[in-house]
């Protein structure tokens, strides 16, 4: 009697020592994954800024007042780390922050068609 | 064997159920394990590479900070970048210079030979670049004097100060460590051999200004700053480093020396070559970036 619920109890445990096994690694896998796409989506993001902060840069060295009043540059094809970004550049996008001697700069950079980011800034001539 | 025992089926049936279970247990351990293995093997890469990026990422913002502040109160004549070309497949290296002192101090008497003086003002008629001693809020030296006395007892006695000969393009760092109100002159407190002459009429004179100079020493970059024998360990794992420069009009150069001058710079591009290891595999990613040396402006 005794060796008829061993081995009985033996298929039960196994069955349910697999199922918490597998609860713990559907729980543990996706955090792997999670981890690998913030990772991606860090450097991705980490990349354009680089890339934004590039385009501003060059910008700096123009005087404020020939650059437009309106309107956007033809997107700028950038590579950041052995990725591609495209920047666009609009100028005034906000009218009341430009005048003759101030443009407003809004820098937005897209990877494969969708905006990882964006920033904005205001330059002037102070010579 | 004998009927006590019975169910003797359920005993070899228990057999089975204990084979079975066994082998489906070890079937699917294997595949959960090899699964695991695999997540974490992903994920060390995904680890390695990222550091390898960060690594990259944090020597370039290094190096960008320094080259968009380079040339700060410093005029054109004076190098205050300078790229080094190592040539192909060897590293360049970047210095950059800035001051840290408006008042600079004009080379009033010719300096030749050894001598631990620097005459920077002259009771007698001034020669060219030299300034009539004025001393307006009394404490004894010429105003300009004054500033760098002020400015050595701020920095604890001894500051690195440059002094550069903008015809020859010759310059070195000292130690400035006093100064003589009645000979208007500055000292040099180092024992270091002069490595130039320096002439008043080619309008010498001297500074007060940091260098910071990036070179690759193994793979580690490494800074130097105002020439001094200390080295400072900025970041490891770089295999190369190159920098390209390009001109306002709309030339390249892969060298930048203290003959060319630094206000027709449009941008400077530092490209690092980063290597890690992650189990057999070799990492290798690369990372560049553009600068614009603000201070061209100021010119």
């Amino acid at each position: 009697m005794s060796a008829r619920s061993e081995s009985g109890s033996t298929l039960v445990e196994t069955i349910v020592a697999l199922f918490l096994l597998g609860l713990a690694l559907t729980g543990i896998l996706p955090a792997f994954s999670t981890i690998l796409q913030t990772n991606t989506r860090c450097e991705t993001r980490s990349n354009a800024v680089a890339a934004a902060q590039q385009v501003l840069d060059a910008l700096r060295i123009e005087d404020p007042e020939s650059l437009p009043m309106s309107g956007a540059s033809a997107p700028q094809l950038l590579t950041v780390g052995g990725d591609e970004y495209e920047v666009i550049t609009r100028f005034c996008v906000d009218a009341a922050l430009c005048s003759p001697t101030r443009r407003q700069i809004v820098v937005e950079v897209q990877r494969s068609g969708s905006k990882v980011f964006d920033v904005e800034t205001v330059f002037a001539q102070l010579r | 064997m004998s009927k006590r025992f019975l169910p003797s089926s359920a005993e070899g049936f228990s057999l089975i159920e204990v084979l079975v279970s066994m082998s489906v247990m070890l079937a699917i351990t294997a595949a959960t394990l090899s699964l695991a293995v695999s997540s974490r093997g992903i994920y060390e890469a995904d680890e390695a590479r990222t550091q390898l990026n960060q690594k990259l990422r944090s020597a370039l913002d290094i190096i960008a900070t320094d080259l968009r502040q380079a040339g700060e109160r410093l005029p054109g004549d004076f190098p205050a970048i300078e790229i080094v070309d190592g040539g192909a497949g060897v590293p360049d290296r970047i210095v950059v210079r800035r001051a840290l002192l408006e008042t600079v101090l004009p080379l009033c008497v010719d300096h030749i030979g050894p001598g631990a003086e620097i005459f920077v003002a002259t009771a007698v008629t001034p020669p060219p670049g030299c300034t009539p001693i004025t001393d307006g809020d009394g404490d004894g030296f010429p105003d300009n004097m004054g500033d760098w006395r002020a400015q050595r007892l701020a920095g604890g006695g001894t500051l690195r100060a440059y002094i550069y000969d903008p015809v020859t393009r010759n310059g070195e760092f000292l130690d400035y460590s006093d100064e003589d109100a009645g000979a208007y002159s500055i000292h040099r407190g180092d024992a270091i051999p002069w490595a130039h002459d320096y002439r008043v009429v080619n309008l010498s004179r001297v500074y007060i200004l940091e260098e910071r100079s990036y070179a690759l020493s193994g793979t580690t970059l490494q800074l130097v700053i105002d020439g001094t024998p200390t080295i400072f360990d900025v970041v490891d794992s770089i295999n190369d480093m190159q920098a390209v420069v390009n001109l306002q009009d709309g030339s390249t150069q892969d060298s930048f020396g203290t003959a060319d001058l630094w206000a027709e710079l449009a941008s400077i591009e530092v490209s690092l070559v980063g290597v890690g290891q992650h189990r057999d595999a070799q990492l290798v990613r690369e990372l560049s970036t553009a600068v614009f040396p603000r201070n061209v402006l100021s010119q």
